[in-house]
């Protein structure tokens, strides 16, 4: 909840207001990096705004950083979307030992005082081990985050990420009757997915719409809202002419929008060689686009 | 009260909309002898505990509009 208070020639009044997601709609912008993504200055130019929303990723011992980025951002007008690390193994989170590293984040952020969205260890699959016992270790280590995190009222909406390929295709705990933390406060669940076509040889052919459809079954089961934390298209992709790659992120979009997806997060990011980045070009000038004409967070 | 002020979340951007009565008032200066009237408006004061900037859209001295 917002406060407003106006004042004039002697008078003064006060009224609360609250923007929430619901009405705000999708809100646009892109993953990638700490500091930012590969071309952050140059989209923001483009498209004359800032990110609606801004994806960043840190480890547990880049808190500080974190917050002093997500405190710009904010003073920007994006909302910030962090991921961090755990630091410890998700067994010791889940046994309580890094409670008081949890309450710090926690504190930190809800200093902010505006909507912020974090995350604990995205992409869990088979980092500790392709075992049930791991990753049920990690949904336990969601859970302890999560109650720390709902201990103290504030705009902090906690998320889980996940590559959504291993939750469609589940192997050794990697599907959600594994992942999920009952009982826990969930804000909201999203999805890493990409269209790989023509990187190394790849001939399959992905479209987001498709993709989505389990993740918006699941937030609807749960409860919560639900976001595209990562995706892209490679240059292959959307020069593909059979599939119309040119039209895949406008199907995307517009699809994830009318279904009520909170977030869009482009992957203006490689660690790999794969040509996501939104370098000048089509692509680009669609995601510059479909930025201007989303709402902004705040 | 002469003043109120409404959010219009369905806006996009958001809008506040602040009208009063009693920001604008006849002045009469007198000067070297000589006497000049005309009409003085209140400024509007904003502040917001989220933080927000909210950037002057219009006002004609009984109704200001905010967007944010």
């Amino acid at each position: 909840m917002s406060r407003v208070t106006v004042e004039a020639a002697g008078e003064a009044v006060t009224i609360d207001y609250d923007v929430t997601p619901a009405r705000r709609g999708m809100l646009v912008g892109t993953s990638g990096g700490t500091s930012g993504s590969f071309n952050h200055a140059a989209l923001v130019a483009a498209a004359g705004r800032q990110m609606g929303v801004r994806r960043s990723y840190w480890s547990a011992t880049q808190v500080a950083s974190m917050v002093s980025q997500a405190k710009a951002d904010v003073a920007r007008g994006s909302l910030p979307w962090v991921t961090l690390r755990f630091p410890g193994p998700w067994a010791d989170v889940a046994a309580g030992k890094h409670d008081a590293w949890l309450a710090d984040v926690r504190d930190r952020l809800a200093a902010l005082d505006v909507e912020v969205w974090v995350g604990f260890h995205h992409e869990p699959e088979n980092d500790e081990g392709a075992t049930v016992t791991a990753h049920a270790n990690w949904r336990e280590a969601q859970r302890r985050a999560a109650t720390v995190f709902a201990a103290s009222s504030s705009k902090v909406k906690f998320w889980l990420v996940t590559t959504g390929y291993s939750q469609d295709h589940p192997a050794n705990g990697t599907g959600w009757d594994t992942l999920w933390p009952d009982g826990a406060k969930i804000d909201g669940v999203a999805y890493d997915i990409y269209n790989w076509y023509g990187q190394a040889g790849k001939t399959s052919w992905s479209e987001l719409p498709r993709q989505m459809d389990s993740l918006v079954a699941l937030a609807k089961a749960k409860g919560c809202e639900w976001a595209i934390a990562e995706t892209g298209l490679t240059d292959a992709a959307f020069s593909d002419v059979k599939n119309d790659g040119a039209g895949w992120l406008g199907r995307a979009m517009t699809s994830a929008a009318e279904r009520g997806c909170a977030a869009f997060a482009y992957f203006d990011y490689t660690n790999s060689g794969v040509t996501w980045p939104l370098i000048p070009g089509a692509k680009r000038d669609q995601f510059v686009a479909a930025l201007k004409a989303s709402p902004e967070p705040y | 009260m002469a003043i109120t002020a409404t959010v219009d979340l369905a806006k996009s951007p958001i809008e506040l909309t602040v009208t009063s009565t009693k920001r604008k008032v006849d002045v009469t200066v007198t000067s070297a002898g000589e006497t000049a009237t005309g009409t003085a408006t209140f400024p509007v004061k904003v502040s917001d505990s989220s933080g927000r900037a909210w950037t002057l859209k219009s006002d004609d001295g009984a109704t200001a509009v905010y967007t944010g």
